[in-house]
Parts: C-alpha cells; sequence; structure tokens
C-alpha cells in the first residue's frame, strides 16, 4: 500500500540511478565506435601523449593523472613500444599540456605544425625493418624537453 | 547650497556635464611628435615582458616577439596581428582575415596552416584607446590568462569614463534637491502567476521543479565525470569552460539581476541529498501531526540549524577561501571535481544531521551573494494579501501541507520583506490552501533592507574580490598570476602575500574605509541617524555596483573564449571527438577591441544604479534634503573610487 502510494517516486528513482550508470556506458560506446575496425591482423595502434613533465606517455592523460605527477622521486620511465616485422603501424599523438613535436626519423615521420592540446594528430608507418628506433619531442615544451623520447622496438 | 531652484539645477548639470565632456576632448587634442618604437616582447609562461606598452596615437611600432619557454602566441586586439613563438622562431600568421584571401577555395582550416617565419612586424599605432594582447597556443594551466597591454594614447574613451564617474555623482548629489514626485508612483510590481494561469498550473505541479533539477543534474554530473577522467588542460575540459566561464557569465550577468535566487531553484548539488532528506523525489509526505513545528520527518537527526550561526558569516568565509585558491580551481579540472564533490559529501552529511536546507542557507559558498544580490533582483515570490496569511492560523507555508513541503528556507512567507533568504523553491505556491502567492515582477533594486554586519561585509567582499580577480585574470601582471598560481609556481612565499592581500583588502580595508565615509557623512550631516544604520541602509550603494563588476569582468571571459565552448561542444570530454565538427575552431575574440569601452559602460551603469538606489533607501530615514546631501557625499566619493579602480584596470 505504502509503495503503491510513492510509486511515482520509485520509478523516479530507478530512472536517474539508470542515467548514473547508462551516461559512462553510452560514452565509452561512442568512444570505441569511432575507432576504425581493424581488419588486418598486423595494424596495431598506440595513443602517445605527450607531457611537459613526465614527457612521453603511453595512452591518454586524464585529468586525475596530474595528482600523480606531483610525486617527487617518481621513476620516469620512457615508454617503450613494441611491434613486430611487417605490422602497420598507427600512433594517436596527443598532448596534455602544451605544443609538442614529432619525429621518428628512421621512418621518416616529422610533425613540424605541432600537436596542440586537444588535437588529435595520427602518423602511421610500415615497420619493415628490426631495431629499436628513437622518437622524441620537436617542439621546445620545457625543462625537460631534450630528454622527451621512447622508443619502438620491431621484433622479427 | 541649501535653497536649490529647478532653474539652479538645470544650470548646475549642464555645466557639470559640459566640464565632464570637455576636459577628455581637451585632453585628446594635445599634439604629440610621431616616434618609432622597436619593441622586444618575450614570452614566458603566463606572462609577456614588456606586459604594458604605452605609445602615441600614430607612432609606429617595430615589434618583435620571442619565446623563452613553450611554444607561445600573440594576438593583439583590435589590429590584425597574430604571431606564434616557438623557442628560437616566430611566425605571422598570413591570413588573418580569411574571408579577404580566399581566392583559389581553400578550406579555412587549410589557410589556418600559413604561417610565414619572421623576425619582426611594423605597424601604426592607427587607433587609439586600450588593446589587449592574448595568448593563442595553449601554454599551460593559466594560459587563457595569459596577456599583455598596449596603450595608445590618448586614450580618450577612458578619460570620458572617468570624468563621467564623477558627473554621474554629481548628478545623483544634486538630483536629490528636485521635487519629489507628489503621488507615489503606482505599484510596479505585477504578478505572473495572475497574467500567465498556465505558469500557474506548471508551477502547482509537485514535478515541476523536478522537471528542471533532472536535466541539469545529467549535466553536472557528466562534468563532474569530465572533470575526473577528461582533458587535463583546463580549456579543453567541458567542467572548466561551462562551469567557470559559461555558468558564472549567466549566473553574474542573467540569473542573478533577474531572478534573484533562481539558480537555487534548478541547482542539482543538493538536489540528491534532499531527496535523501525527505525520502521522496517529487511527492511530498505529509503527517497531519506536528513534530517541532512542521508536518514532516526527514532522515537522520533532524537539527536545526545553531542559532549562533544563523547568519552568512561562514559563507563570507568559505567565499573567500574559495577564492583565495580561485585560479588553481578555474585552471585545473581536477580541482573543480573535488570541489564538486565535497560540496555533494557535505550535502549528504547534513542531510543525516539537519532537516531541510541548511547548507544552503548557511554554508554554500556562493550562497552569500546570491542572496545579497537577489536583493536588486527583478523578481520576488512574495504573498499576494498579507492579512490574509495573518488570519491563515496553519502558516502550511511554514509548517507544510497536504500539496506541498514546508518552507525548506525556513521563511515564512507571510511577512517576508526581503529575497535574501528564498530559494524560489515553488513549495509554497502549492502547499498555500488559499492561493495567496504570487510571483511578482519589480523594478531592478527594490529590497532595501541589510539586516546586519554579516551582509554588509559579504556585499563588500564581493565588489573586492571583483577587482583582485579582474587584477589578477584580466590584469597584464604576471607576478601576481605565478603567485596566484601556487601549486604550478611553488612560491609559497608570493602566495602568503596574495592571500593575505586578499584577506585584509576584503576584510578590515575596504570595509573599514566604507564605515569611515559613512560615519565622516554622518558627522557632517549633524547625525541624524546613528552610524550603525546609516552603514547598513548605504552598504545598499555597493550592491548594483557590485553586481555591474562582476558583469563588466563577466563580459571578456566570454567575448574572448566563446571558442572554447563552441568548440568544447564538438568534444565534450576531451577524448578527440569532433561531434559537430568544431572542435578546432581557431581562437578568435570576438570584438575584443570593444571590450574596454563595453566594461565601462557596464560599470557607469552600476555606479548609477548604486548611487540612486542607495539614495532611495535612506529616503524615508532623512527626509531633510540637505541632510541626505550631506550623508551621501563620501559614501558616493568611496563608490567612485572603487569605480575608479575597475576602470584602471579594465581600460587604462
Amino acid at each position: 500500500m505504502y509503495l503503491v502510494k510513492i510509486k511515482k517516486d520509485i520509478f523516479l528513482l530507478f530512472f536517474i540511478i539508470l542515467l548514473i550508470l547508462l551516461i559512462p556506458l553510452g560514452i565509452r560506446l561512442y568512444d570505441q565506435s569511432l575507432k576504425p575496425d581493424n581488419l588486418a591482423s598486423n595494424t596495431k595502434e598506440f595513443t602517445l601523449t605527450g607531457s611537459a613533465k613526465e614527457g612521453w606517455i603511453l595512452g591518454e592523460v586524464k585529468a586525475y593523472d596530474i595528482l600523480f605527477f606531483f610525486k617527487k622521486n617518481k621513476e620516469k620511465t620512457k615508454p617503450i613500444i613494441r611491434v613486430s616485422m611487417g605490422d602497420q603501424v598507427t600512433l594517436k599523438l596527443r598532448s596534455s599540456d602544451v605544443s609538442h613535436g614529432f619525429s621518428l626519423k628512421a621512418f621518416g615521420i616529422y610533425v613540424p605544425k605541432g600537436i596542440d592540446p586537444g588535437q588529435t594528430v595520427y602518423v602511421k608507418f610500415n615497420a619493415d625493418r628490426t631495431g629499436t628506433f628513437l622518437f622524441s619531442c620537436t617542439v621546445f615544451c620545457g625543462d625537460i624537453h631534450h630528454n622527451m623520447h621512447g622508443s619502438i622496438i620491431v621484433t622479427e | 547650497m541649501i535653497k536649490m531652484t529647478q532653474k539652479k539645477i538645470i544650470f548646475l548639470l549642464l555645466l557639470s556635464f559640459e566640464i565632464a565632456v570637455i576636459i577628455p576632448l581637451a585632453i585628446a587634442i594635445v599634439p604629440h611628435q610621431k616616434t618609432i618604437h622597436h619593441i622586444a616582447i618575450t614570452a614566458q609562461r603566463f606572462k609577456y615582458f614588456p606586459s604594458k606598452i604605452t605609445v602615441n596615437k600614430s607612432d609606429t611600432i617595430v615589434l618583435s616577439f620571442s619565446s623563452k619557454d613553450v611554444t607561445h602566441g600573440f594576438y593583439l586586439d583590435g589590429y590584425p596581428i597574430e604571431l606564434m613563438a616557438r623557442k628560437g622562431t616566430t611566425f605571422k600568421k598570413n591570413t588573418f582575415n580569411p574571408d579577404i584571401t580566399n581566392p583559389s577555395g581553400h578550406s579555412l582550416e587549410e589557410l589556418d596552416r600559413n604561417w610565414d617565419q619572421i623576425s619582426s612586424v611594423k605597424f601604426t599605432a592607427s587607433k587609439s584607446g586600450k588593446f589587449v594582447f592574448r595568448c593563442t597556443k595553449i601554454c599551460g594551466n593559466l594560459h587563457p590568462f595569459m596577456t599583455g597591454e598596449l596603450v595608445v594614447r590618448p586614450n580618450t574613451t577612458y578619460h570620458f569614463a572617468v570624468s563621467f564617474s564623477i558627473w554621474i555623482m554629481f548628478l545623483i548629489l544634486i538630483l536629490i534637491f528636485t521635487k519629489d514626485k507628489t503621488t507615489p508612483k503606482k505599484s510596479s510590481r505585477t504578478n505572473l502567476l495572475e497574467k500567465l494561469p498556465w505558469l500557474k498550473k506548471l508551477i502547482k505541479h509537485r514535478g515541476f521543479q523536478f522537471a528542471f533539477i533532472l536535466p541539469n543534474f545529467i549535466v553536472f554530473y557528466l562534468f563532474i565525470l569530465s572533470s575526473l577522467g577528461g582533458s587535463p588542460v583546463g580549456n579543453r575540459n567541458i567542467a572548466i569552460v561551462f562551469v567557470w566561464i559559461l555558468w558564472w557569465f549567466v549566473l553574474k550577468t542573467i540569473l542573478v539581476p533577474f531572478g534573484g535566487r533562481i539558480w537555487c531553484f534548478v541547482c542539482p548539488l543538493p538536489a540528491p541529498a534532499e531527496w535523501l532528506s525527505r525520502k521522496r523525489i517529487i511527492l511530498v509526505k505529509y503527517l497531519p501531526k506536528k513534530f517541532r513545528g512542521l508536518h514532516h520527518r526527514f532522515t537522520g537527526l533532524e537539527l536545526d540549524w545553531p542559532k549562533k550561526l544563523q547568519n552568512i558569516w561562514l559563507q563570507n568565509i568559505l567565499f573567500l577561501i574559495m577564492i583565495s585558491f580561485g585560479m588553481i580551481l578555474i585552471t585545473r579540472p581536477i580541482a573543480t571535481a573535488v570541489l564538486f564533490l565535497v560540496i555533494l559529501t557535505i550535502t549528504f552529511i547534513f542531510s543525516l544531521i539537519y532537516r531541510q536546507r541548511v547548507f544552503c542557507r548557511y554554508l554554500c559558498p556562493v550562497g552569500g551573494f546570491l542572496g545579497t544580490y537577489s536583493m536588486a533582483a527583478m523578481t520576488e515570490v512574495r504573498s499576494i494579501d498579507k492579512n490574509i496569511c495573518k488570519k491563515h492560523k496553519n502558516k502550511s507555508c511554514l509548517s507544510g501541507g497536504k500539496k506541498g513541503w514546508a518552507c525548506p528556507w525556513n521563511q515564512y512567507i507571510g511577512d517576508m520583506n526581503r529575497n535574501n533568504d528564498c530559494g524560489i523553491c515553488t513549495e509554497c505556491i502549492k502547499s498555500c490552501p488559499k492561493d495567496n502567492i504570487g510571483i511578482f515582477t519589480r523594478p531592478f533594486g527594490s529590497d532595501k533592507n541589510i539586516k546586519g554586519y554579516d551582509e554588509m561585509f559579504n556585499v563588500i567582499i564581493m565588489l573586492v574580490v571583483a577587482m583582485i580577480f579582474s587584477a589578477v585574470m584580466l590584469g597584464p601582471w604576471g607576478a601576481i598570476k605565478d603567485a596566484a598560481n601556487v601549486t604550478e609556481h611553488g612560491d609559497i612565499k608570493a602566495f602568503g602575500i596574495f592571500f593575505l592581500t586578499i584577506w585584509s583588502l576584503a576584510l578590515i580595508v575596504f570595509p573599514g574605509l566604507f564605515v569611515l565615509s559613512v560615519k565622516i557623512s554622518n558627522y557632517v550631516a549633524k547625525k541624524p541617524v546613528s552610524d550603525k544604520k546609516l552603514t547598513f541602509k548605504l552598504t545598499y550603494i555597493l550592491i548594483p555596483i557590485g553586481m555591474f563588476a562582476w558583469i563588466a569582468f563577466s563580459l571578456p571571459a566570454i567575448m574572448v573564449n566563446y571558442g572554447y565552448i563552441v568548440s568544447i561542444l564538438s568534444d565534450p570530454l576531451g577524448l578527440g571527438w569532433n561531434l559537430f565538427n568544431l572542435a578546432n575552431i581557431h581562437f578568435k575574440p570576438f570584438i575584443p577591441q570593444w571590450i574596454p569601452l563595453i566594461q565601462g559602460i557596464v560599470l557607469l551603469m552600476g555606479l548609477y544604479l548604486g548611487l540612486s538606489r542607495g539614495n532611495d533607501s535612506i529616503k524615508q530615514l532623512i527626509p531633510d534634503k540637505p541632510t541626505r546631501f550631506r550623508a551621501m557625499l563620501f559614501p558616493s566619493l568611496y563608490a567612485i573610487f572603487c569605480i575608479n579602480i575597475l576602470l584602471k584596470i579594465f581600460m587604462g
């Protein structure tokens, strides 16, 4: 009887809870639908985000990650991307603070326009040689700019 | 002075107006020698050096621009110059106006990329006034506030604004001596609910408030998600752009002046806690037997807020704390997330300890000024016939009825005579069995009852913070920005000085000067009323002034940064989406060269409204005109002092 009296409110409560759960799900689904289908098995995509404090970071940098940048004496690891020979590699380049540049000399890749925050720059190359190749930032971005490297290891 | 005929008044007004016009014009025609200025501007994170350049009209400027650290931009308002500097090289955008140079049908985006490497730019300062140059390349947290100024003399608009500010004081003080209108104005209030029966029907529906809160709730939920997991860059994060640019602007320029506390009606932050407290979302839980004065029971301890804290001091202090870290709050998405989550947590805890909207009324940092500024707002919720309220024993508005909750703000609308504590939740309209409550429109600045020092301080704090924010965020002073940006810059000492300056200006210097000005005025007027009473009454001058100062402060945020709003809509979560194909539009402020003039006009409007409403507020208290003139004199000087600080920051 009591529940019948407040059935409107119970319905609304469920509606609100549903919204709270569905919204993040919807966002994730839409985000995934944007990515091109990886038809060939040898295409690989990596996200590299430039940070003036941390150098290159594999993956997206989220707002809450900033909190962990303040940790002192944190080991600054340089990202290593491992692919095998013959892979079609796509790098999604992002910036988490200022303009960064990108160069991967071995495969003739150079982004002269820079990567601004909010922008996404895609670079593609064919990993046709084995070895370890260095990529770096080409637009001065702060104290660690000259040390802002990462490597791509192409194995057999 | 004592005898003022109508003729004399008109003569005085015309004479003073002419003086107010002639002086700035005279300054403008002083001849200057043409010179060539070689100016080298270096950009460093969040500041330019030199940050303020002063030249004379038709001088030639040879400008070179370089960056000491990351990529910076240079966009000069009003002059078609846009530069970009990376360490070592400088570029000039060669297609400033894409409409003119688009012969080959290139897309605009392609043209955007046309940058020429240059060593310097040469141009003539053909327009006079103040022109801001701004960074266009996101260079870090404080990027949107990285500005410098080019002042081309004679700065006639600024001189006009200053001389008019003084003239407005003359105008109001002289107008005191005009004849009072013999017939009092017919009530300029109209009851919207009577005029619009459909609105009344809608408001009486139990789901009315919820229908507004729900969309807002979803939007704020998205903001919290984005401020945690979205882009770490402030002006690429929807939470920052929509809350601190758009919401703040809409709140200050539209919601508060027109609707008073209308934001409290739609605010989603205390809503979940209120649902929990009431154990209802839209329905009413009515008990025939009263429990401690109300026909409802709530969740938890159901305490009432302690008597000693029933003022807005806590709100004043919390607002000042929020403002001290304002620069961090509005540039770091994570700080905004923390603020929202803290508010949500506190409202939940409070809903278990206290009953009704205690958080909103006594703690919410923005609640304090929403209250004091809503006194000037152009709408009010009031009872239609006070006698019906008097005779009605049950007082459903205060204790709750079958169709509506007891006033969550604990107000008895039967004798409510000001907007301060009315959250416009529309519960009383629903609960009143006599149908005796209306929503009225009224002239700007109608309630004039400032009740205590807490409210006086609130008004002055708001005015001072408007000045401080204008100086920190819109001014060219990099050192202040560094001090405010303590978590990045790390200079604790500078932040300490910044912090102490804010607190002492807001709590000691400006309130002290104001009280002093009223004291002197009251002394000169031979004490017609007590100092305290006059102080509270004349504080009212500062409400429209503060309100318009905030409008003038928020205007450039929207005119310069509207592009962020557009682009963020296309990529709301910073995931690289492009929903409406506008995610990467080029930064281009909207008529930025007119911003100082618009700000000046807004401030002068505020000054006029403040002084005239201040005069109205003591009309009954001091009917004798020469006495009122003296009582108004020094507080008016205080008002033009405040206005001129702002004019200097905005236009000088």
